[in-house]
This record gives structure tokens, C-alpha cells and sequence, in this order.
């Protein structure tokens, strides 16, 4: 009835109008998405993993089933490898989990499959989620889809590449300083990372435990915060879930008409498109809304602050990957040798710094210096950031300082984990915030650009975000 | 010369029906690798939920011992690697454990309880040759650690300390404290002080499998360090494994390196916080604990020390007495029941008395039996044995093997006559002075009356018969 | 503060990753930069820090579910004997 192209651009709501007037089935649509997968695939590399048999067999469940009040009916989601899909391997695009076969399922997985989500597979990332463009992937390079010699940003970059060119409607990453924002505005599309606590964490594997959340990705916002109201809401089995039954108990405020800019932010030196759609939409803004610079005077302790907690709480829970319950062993002569030389062959570099550091940090006789006062600091930027929205309904940010770069552009570590100089700091205080797309720049790479808001606003950042997409066009 | 200082280090396995950190089963016997989950396992993206009973557990016991119960207190995690802790670490409490500053009143003083913690337990390995076998079972149990001030001078004192600590555990119902089967582990620290009070180098002991071994380590111990120092050595700080064999204390590592554990707050639970009326309503379902039964039982029934003390060594022991007392009254007959042929039986039986059908109703009716003389207190000896093995009714176990007592003053006679014409020359004997002869008459009337006779009827008869002349 | 080959080493045992000689040199580099740059952390002054509850009354209930998925639990062991989990024997005994 409908060609494959406009069968992909379709939203949520209109698959669901078209299942229930019967012009279309699950399975006639997860037939076109897995196409598509198979042709573009080659050149994106966004999988590692896709569950053809699986998702087929699922669509034709579901066309028989006719359940259209199902919030997702039908709806062809991706899932980045870090969550666990029962049966399936869950490698965190690592080498250490290869043979890992997941025995359960994520809690967001358990509540898109009761949603009628159908799974097409799962998704590459930085290797256990540490990076910011899935170089450090331990099995493929995933691509940007608006150019190939370009990163798609990390570490969901297999997830908001895979939405961008058109393999998955929807897809599931996770955030931790910026690992859903930052791809999604290096591959132009939508990514929201919740306020802390909102979605549980069972079943992601951990990075950093007090960071870390799951996030949507979508190309239009209806998708992403109906994605998002079908994962939230409290988990019995995640002790840092919020007593949020769901979704709908969120407050539904009103907004005062004010937004922050952050000073600091402003006065660093940025790619020159994205500070031009940066102050292009301020001043769009401005039509309706007051805007005004905030001081964030601890603004430079964030980045230290962030990579030493996340790095200290990684340290601890890689723990657990030893080769001796499950994953990859390098059977040694001694426990000591096969837990060392299965870490030492299969971790990766990034991963195996950032283990280095978390360990420093922790260790007796520098764990008062770094880890100790990195509590110190993130607690006191969550004060500054908290204290500013306490007076405006949003503060606006780019989300990146750089176009998307290429592959091999950023060796340096450091120069690496200054990408994620904008997202960090909503992250250790736990606020939701999201990446809106905001057009191309001259040489075709997306630009997007942030908002944040205070704990618990999803609705307004729904609001805000429509607002700036469809009175502002841009 | 020197005075030791002792300290010890107690883990407790709590009896909850789910593991601390998952829903898993606990009980024990299990086959190995049976109570096990993705959770308890360290599996990827899983997550840690508190046990709310384990709480209570740990609240109960800190009340008892009158510790400061802290509002608000957090995990930790221990960060080691070892193959019984799937997670690499071990998510226990550090800086602001469950409670603090307690004491446990043994004879003659109070040993100060420094804190009380919640932790989970770690797998189960068994050591082979070339490979080590692992039972995640007993991995994730709730455990109580308890640690006290070094104020124990003697290994005596530690052998109380650890008894009435059992007593205690076991009468608040939160585990069965025994050592021998792992529910309560104990490691000691021993120094010696000098005539100034300058404390001395601590000497860690580990292995320890029973109250019996911690007090012959500690002896051995004190007497190593104070030969040491006598010789003019110093005592080195070390940790030392107890030989069972040989009752001494050989040396396991050497402590110059202190293990890095890199606390810091478990990022995965939040701060625990207990509120002052919910506290108090775990004080209001605190049962009777040892010391306090001990006190009333003194009072209200003249028992001497060593029988209330005996009533009090278990919370089965003391309820089978209480119920007793409220049926028969003559509470004398029961103790010494309890304490001798009960507790014989029990031993026998290897079994500990909530394990037998035996309860205050059936013990009593025994009782009653033999004080209305329908059975002999020898054959009540046997109805026991009989009732804590079956559970039948004492009325039963009589019908069935015919053992009501003789005590027919008629039957007797004729009984005791015909005996008296059958034995002529024993009875002349008897009556000419040789009178330590009646117990063979008392034999006779046992065995022709199948040991039914009544005793003391059986006596008078008889001695009025033999004594009268023709 | 030094971060040197000794540190480094000591961090490498406790977290139970080596570095390869070729990469050793690299590493150390990386981390001393890493370590330097955040190390304007120590700055600031300290003051308490705030965390939040979990109250008592919705903790956990203690009641047991079995798991439904030890079977495949066990299939996810690399080495298993008789329902235990196999593992290599410690060097240094403990």
C-alpha cells in the first residue's frame, strides 16, 4: 500500500491509526524496517545484533492479537547492547561478555514488550558505555548517517544512528554524562536522559550507578516522551527508582516564561555553527521569554568531579567481570591468573583506564583528595544548577561544543571527554535534560541543542521543546 | 605481668527467609547451586533490594544489648577479589553502621559491644586439589557482625561472653548461634598489656569452629605472646589459624600489608533510615530474653542458680517448662525431668526439643499418670522415650504395650503369698536376719508382675507379709 | 604526589588488570595528565554531604521466590562439576 521510505518516516501515532484502520500490520512494518536494516546496514554498522527470526515472529503474534490500546503496539524499537534482552547475548560491545547469554530481561525491556514493542535488535556503543563516539567499540565502527567519515557520537551512538537512518522508529540508550544527548544531536535526532531515578536501571549494565539512566531516542518528541512514559515510573528491583508510580503522576506545571544561560558555558569557544543555532534560537526565545545569564561559579569542578565518581563506581562494579560465572575465561593455572589475564586480554583501553583511575581514586591515601571531594563538588553543583531553576522554568545550553568529528580525530583522552562538556553537569545532579535537533550545518552535519530543566519537569520539557521545534521552526 | 586483651569479631547468620540483597531461599541443605539467582550471582546490570526483616533482625538484637540504634545508617562496599564474592565486592557497613556502643553483661562485668552491622555472606568453597568447587547457596544470607571492645581479660570470659551471646540470638528467634553449623563465626584479637597499661601487639586468630576452640586458642595464644616477651621477643602483628589437633596457633600471613578495600558508599542503595516509633514498636515485640527469664524463674519458683540456668540455655527449654508449670503444678518433678531424662533423651536423639513431638500436654499427662500411681515412674521413663520418638498419647502408648502399674493391693498379696509358700528357704533365711534378702523377693514380684507392680504398695505388702510370722 | 611505575603497579594489582610493556609507557602518561588535571578537585573546602533516604517501612519484604532461571544460570558457567561452579585453586592461600 504505502512505499518502504514512507512506511520508515511514519511516526508512533500514525502506525497506530493505521493498525487499527487495518492499513497496515506489525508485521507488514517490521518487514520494511528489516529490510531496510539488511540494505543500509553495510554501510552504517549501527547493530550488532538483530533479531530477525525473533522480531518477525513477534510482528505476526501481534498482527493477530489486534490489541491496539497497547502504547506501543507494534512499534519497532532498537536497543543499545548495555540492556539485557533475555536469550540474547549482552556484550556491552565488550570482549569480555562474549558467550554471555542474558537469563532475564531489563525492566524497561519487560515494559516495552507488555507495551507490544517489537525488538529489532541491539545496538553498538562504547565499550561498557565509556566513550562519547563508539570508537571504543570492541566489534564494529558505527557511522554517522549523514556522513560516513564522521562519528555518530557515543557512547549510544549504535542507537541514535540507528533511529537516524531509519532501522529502528524508536530506540533505548542509556546516559551517564552525556551518552544519549550527545549522539543524538552528532546524528540529529532526539534524546532525552530522565531526571535521575525516573527509569530504572535494572537490568543496564552498570557504568557509573549514581549516572546512569536510560533514555529515549526518536525522531519526533511525541515518539520519544511516549517511549518514555511506557519505561517510567518506580521498580521494586531498583532502590534508587523515585516513588513515581508512572509517567502520569508527574507534576504538569505551568511555565513562568524565563529561561538561564549559563555564563561559563557562554564563554567558552565553540564550533561556530553551533554557537550561531545557539544564539539563534536565544534570540527566537526571546520573543516570549525572559532570558537571563546565570553564574555557575563551580562550573570548571564538573568535568573532574564527573570522571572521578563515575570512573570510582566503574572501578568497583567491572568488578564483577572475571570470566568466572559467565562471559569469556582464559582458564589460568590459578584464580588470580585467570581473573587477571581474562581482564587483562578482554577490557579494552578506555576501559582499562578508566579502571586505573576509578582504583586511584579509591585507594587508601588518595581516596579523601579525589573521590571524597568529588562528592564534595558534585553535591555543591547540584546546588548552583538547582538554585538557578529554582528562579527559571529551563536553562538553555548547546549540547555539544563541536560538530560531529571524524573517526581518529580525538586520540587524546582528554580532548575526548571534553565533548561531554555541556552534558556533564545536569548529569551529577541528576536533572533531566534533552537534545533537540536544530538543523544542518554548511557542510550537512546535525547541530542540536539542550535544554534542561529541574527534577521531575519531563512535562514541561515536553512543552518547551514542542514549543521550540514547531513556533520556531527550527 | 601481663594482662591479655581480648576482642572478638562475631558474625551471625541470620534465619530470614530471603537473602539480604535478593529474594532468594535460605534454608540450609539445600543441593548446591539451588538457591541461586542473577542477583545473588553478580550478574550484569543487576541490582541490590534490602531486606527488611534482616533489619528488623539487626534492631532486635542492638536493642537487647543495649546499643545506640543510629536513624539513619549506610552501605559500604568492600572492594576484594576472591572466588566466593561474584560481585568483587562485598556490600557490607562502614562509616555509620546499624548501631553502636552496647554491652552484654557476663558474671561479674559488662564487655561493651563497640557496633552491630548489617552485611551479606559470601559462597560456600570447597577446596580440592587442583580446583576449588563453588556453592553460591549461602552467598547473600543477611549476617549481623558484632564487634566488642577489647575488655575480655580471660578465655573464660570470651567462652561466656559467646554462650550467653548464642542464648540470646536463639531466644530472640533471629538464628540458631550454633558454630558447629556456621551460623555464628568468631575470630579473636589477643594482646598482652603491660604494668603501665601500654597495650601490646594484636594478634588476629581465625578458624575457629566452636566456643570450645576459641577458649583453648586464646590460652594457647596468651601463653605464646607472654613467652615471647618474657624471652624478651616482641610479639608480631599477625594473623593465626587454630590447629584443632594440636590446640595451638600457627601462623597464617603476616599483616605488614594492610588490604586496600576501597570503601565508599554503595552508589545502588540509598541511606537506610529507621524512625525512633518504629524502633520502639520492634521494642515492644522483643520476647523475654535469657537474663530476664532467669530473674523471674529464681523468683517465682525456688530453683536453685544451676536449674534456672539450665531452663534458660534455650528458648525450646524455657517455653516446655512455662507450659509445663501452667498444667502441673509441682514444677520440682518437671525440672528434674527436663534435666535428666529429657535433655538424656535429646542428646540420644541428636535433636534439639522444638524437634520432637514432645510437648507441655503430653509430658503432663505422664505426669499425672505417675502421680496416680496408674504407672510407675520407671515405666514413665519408657512412655517418654516412646513419645518423643512417636508423638503418640501417653493413654495410648499404655493401652498398646499393657503397662499400667499393679496396684491391686488384693493381686499383690496373692501375688506376694504365692511367692512367699514357692521360696520357703529363702523366706527363713530372710526372717532369721539376713534382711538385704528382700530384693530378691522385690525381683520376684517384678518379674512374675512383668515390673507392673506398684513399687511402694508392692514394698509395704511385702515387708508386712515377710515380717509377720507364718 | 607522584603518580610513577610503583603506583601504577599497585593499581594494576589491586584491580586485577596488567598492561602490556608496550603500552605501559602510554598509560602512565594518560593517567599522570588524567590525574593532574582533576586533581583541582582537592581544592575545595570541606563542608557535609547530603544523600538521600530510604525509609524502613519500604524496604523489602522477606519473603522467598525461587528463580526461575538457574538452569540457564548454570549453562552460563564456563566450568561446572556436579552442579558446583569450577574454578582454578588460589596461589596464595589466604
Amino acid at each position: 500500500m504505502k512505499n518502504n521510505l514512507e512506511i520508515l518516516s511514519l511516526s508512533i501515532s500514525e502506525l497506530k491509526s493505521y493498525y487499527k484502520s487495518g492499513d497496515l500490520t506489525p508485521l507488514e512494518v517490521s518487514i520494511e524496517y528489516l529490510k531496510r536494516i539488511k540494505e543500509i546496514e553495510p554501510e552504517i554498522d549501527a547493530f550488532i545484533e538483530v533479531f530477525e527470526e525473533e522480531a518477525l515472529k513477534e510482528a505476526e503474534k501481534l498482527t493477530k492479537l489486534k490489541k491496539f490500546d497497547m502504547p506501543l503496539y507494534g512499534i519497532p524499537i532498537a536497543i543499545k547492547d548495555n540492556i539485557n534482552v533475555k536469550g540474547h547475548e549482552t556484550k556491552a560491545s565488550s570482549n569480555i561478555l562474549k558467550g554471555y547469554k542474558s537469563t532475564f530481561d531489563a525492566t524497561v525491556v519487560e515494559r516495552l514488550k507488555d507495551a507490544g514493542a517489537i525488538i529489532l535488535g541491539k545496538t553498538n556503543l562504547d565499550e561498557f558505555a565509556m566513550g562519547s563516539s563508539t570508537e571504543n567499540s570492541a566489534f564494529k565502527l558505527t557511522k554517522n548517517p549523514y556522513s560516513k567519515e564522521f562519528v555518530p557520537g557515543g557512547s549510544s551512538g549504535g542507537s541514535a544512528a540507528a533511529v537516524s537512518a531509519k532501522e529502528a522508529l524508536v530506540s533505548l540508550g542509556s546516559d551517564t554524562g552525556g551518552s544519549v544527548r550527545q549522539p543524538a544531536a552528532f546524528c540529529g535526532v532526539y534524546g532525552l536522559r530522565p531526571t535521575y531515578g525516573l527509569v530504572s536501571r535494572y537490568g543496564l549494565i552498570a557504568f557509573a550507578s549514581s549516572l546512569d539512566q536510560i533514555g529515549p531516542i526518536g525522531r519526533n518528541l511525541n515518539d520519544l516522551f511516549l517511549l518514555l512514559s511506557t519505561i517510567a515510573g518506580k521498580d521494586n528491583l531498583d532502590s534508587t527508582t523515585l516513588a513515581i508510580k508512572s509517567y502520569n503522576d508527574l507534576p504538569d506545571e505551568t511555565l513562568i516564561g524565563k529561561f538561564a544561560t549559563i555564563k561559563e558555558f557562554e564563554d567558552i569557544t565553540i564550533d561556530r555553527e553551533i554557537f550561531e543555532r545557539y544564539e539563534e534560537v536565544k534570540k527566537l526565545l526571546m520573543e516570549k521569554f525572559t532570558i537571563t545569564q546565570y553564574s555557575f561559579p563551580h562550573y570548571n569542578y564538573a568535568l573532574p568531579a564527573y570522571h572521578i565518581i563515575a570512573d570510582s563506581e566503574a572501578s568497583s562494579n567491572l568488578s564483577r567481570f572475571d570470566g568466572i560465572r559467565y562471559g569469556a575465561r582464559d582458564n589460568a593455572n590459578s584464580f588470580e591468573d585467570t581473573i587477571n589475564s581474562t581482564r587483562t586480554s578482554n577490557f579494552g583501553k578506555e576501559v582499562k583506564r578508566r579502571i586505573l583511575l576509578g582504583t586511584f581514586a579509591l585507594s587508601q591515601g588518595y581516596i579523601d583528595k579525589f573521590y571524597k571531594k568529588a562528592l564534595l563538588a558534585r553535591n555543591i553543583i547540584s546546588r548552583e544548577l538547582t538554585s538557578i531553576l529554582n528562579e527559571v522554568d529551563f536553562i538553555l545550553a548547546p549540547t555539544t561544543p563541536t560538530l560531529p568529528f571524524k573517526f581518529g580525530e580525538k586520540k587524546d583522552p582528554l580532548k575526548m571527554y571534553y565533548s561531554d562538556i555541556f552534558t556533564i553537569p545536569s548529569s551529577l545532579a541528576g536533572l533531566p535534560s534533552i537534545n533537540i535537533p536544530a538543523g544542518l550545518s554548511d557542510s550537512g552535519l546535525p547541530v542540536g541543542i539542550q535544554v534542561i530543566g529541574s527534577k521531575l519537569s519531563e512535562k514541561k520539557l515536553y512543552k518547551i521543546s514542542k514549543y521550540i521545534k514547531e513556533e520556531l521552526n527550527v | 605481668m601481663f594482662r591479655p586483651v581480648i576482642g572478638l569479631e562475631i558474625h551471625i547468620q541470620l534465619l530470614t527467609k530471603s537473602k539480604m540483597f535478593c529474594s532468594c531461599p535460605t534454608n540450609y541443605g539445600a543441593s548446591p547451586n539451588s538457591n541461586i539467582c542473577e542477583v545473588c550471582l553478580g550478574y550484569p546490570g543487576t541490582l541490590p533490594t534490602i531486606n527488611k526483616e534482616a533489619v528488623k533482625m539487626g534492631i532486635m538484637l542492638a536493642l537487647s544489648l543495649n546499643c545506640k540504634i543510629n536513624n539513619v545508617s549506610s552501605f559500604y562496599r568492600k572492594n576484594y577479589f576472591y572466588p566466593d564474592l561474584p560481585k568483587g565486592y562485598q556490600i557490607t557497613q562502614f562509616d555509620l553502621p546499624l548501631s553502636e556502643n552496647g554491652l552484654l553483661s557476663i558474671e561479674g562485668k559488662d564487655i561493651r559491644i563497640r557496633r552491630i552491622h548489617l552485611e551479606e555472606d559470601s559462597a560456600k568453597l570447597i577446596h580440592g586439589e587442583d580446583e576449588i568447587l563453588v556453592d553460591f547457596n549461602r552467598c547473600g544470607i543477611p549476617l549481623i557482625e558484632l564487634v566488642t571492645e577489647p575488655d575480655i581479660t580471660s578465655p573464660e570470659e570470651a567462652g561466656e561472653f559467646l554462650e550467653k551471646l548464642k542464648e540470646i540470638v536463639d531466644f530472640l528467634g533471629i538464628s540458631s548461634g550454633k558454630m558447629e553449623e556456621g551460623a555464628l563465626r568468631c575470630d579473636v584479637n589477643v594482646s598482652l598489656k603491660n604494668v603501665e597499661g601500654n597495650f601490646g601487639t594484636k594478634v588476629e586468630i581465625k578458624n575457629l569452629n566452636s566456643f570450645k576452640a576459641v577458649v583453648k586458642a586464646i590460652k594457647f595464644e596468651i601463653d605464646r605472646q607472654n613467652n615471647l616477651l618474657d624471652k624478651g621477643e616482641s610479639v608480631l602483628s599477625e594473623t593465626r589459624a587454630f590447629n584443632e589437633k594440636n590446640e595451638t596457633t600457627i601462623l597464617m600471613r603476616s599483616k605488614e600489608t594492610l588490604n586496600d578495600y576501597r570503601y565508599f558508599p554503595e552508589p545502588d542503595l540509598l541511606l537506610l533510615s529507621v524512625k525512633n516509633d518504629e524502633i520502639e514498636k520492634i521494642r515492644t515485640t522483643l520476647p523475654e530474653l535469657p537474663h530476664n527469664a532467669y530473674m523471674r524463674l529464681i523468683e517465682n519458683f525456688s530453683l536453685s542458680n544451676e536449674e534456672a540456668k539450665l531452663l534458660t540455655s534455650s528458648k525450646d527449654i524455657l517455653s516446655f517448662f512455662d507450659g509445663c508449670t501452667k498444667l502441673y503444678k509441682d514444677y520440682k518433678t518437671i525440672v528434674n525431668w527436663i534435666s535428666s531424662e529429657i535433655l538424656k533423651n535429646l542428646n540420644k536423639m541428636n535433636k534439639s526439643l522444638k524437634d520432637v513431638p514432645l510437648n507441655p500436654e503430653n509430658f503432663t499427662k505422664m505426669l499425672t499418670l505417675i502421680n496416680e500411681g496408674k504407672i510407675s515412674g520407671k515405666i514413665g521413663k519408657t512412655i517418654l522415650e516412646e513419645m518423643m520418638l512417636t508423638g503418640k498419647e501417653p493413654d495410648d502408648i499404655i493401652k498398646e504395650k499393657g503397662l499400667f502399674q499393679l496396684s491391686d493391693s488384693d493381686a499383690l498379696e496373692s501375688i506376694i503369698e504365692e511367692i512367699i509358700a514357692n521360696n520357703p528357704k529363702e523366706v527363713s533365711i530372710y526372717r532369721s536376719g539376713k534382711k538385704n534378702l528382700f530384693g530378691f523377693f522385690m525381683g520376684e514380684a517384678m518379674k512374675k508382675t512383668n515390673g507392673k507392680a506398684n513399687p511402694q504398695l508392692l514394698k509395704e505388702i511385702m515387708l508386712e507379709k515377710l515380717e509377720k510370722n507364718g | 604526589m607522584k603518580f610513577d611505575n610503583e603506583l601504577l603497579n599497585y593499581l594494576c594489582g589491586l584491580s586485577k588488570v596488567s598492561l602490556k610493556e608496550s603500552e605501559r609507557e602510554e598509560f602512565l602518561l594518560s593517567l599522570k595528565e588524567l590525574v593532574e588535571e582533576f586533581s583541582i578537585i582537592s581544592n575545595l573546602e570541606d563542608e557535609p554531604v547530603e544523600i538521600e533516604n530510604s525509609e524502613y517501612l519500604t524496604l523489602r519484604e522477606d519473603i522467598s521466590i525461587n528463580c526461575n532461571n538457574i538452569d540457564k544460570i548454570k549453562d552460563n558457567f564456563p566450568f561446572i562439576k556436579d552442579d558446583f561452579l569450577e574454578v582454578p585453586k588460589i596461589l596464595n592461600e589466604e
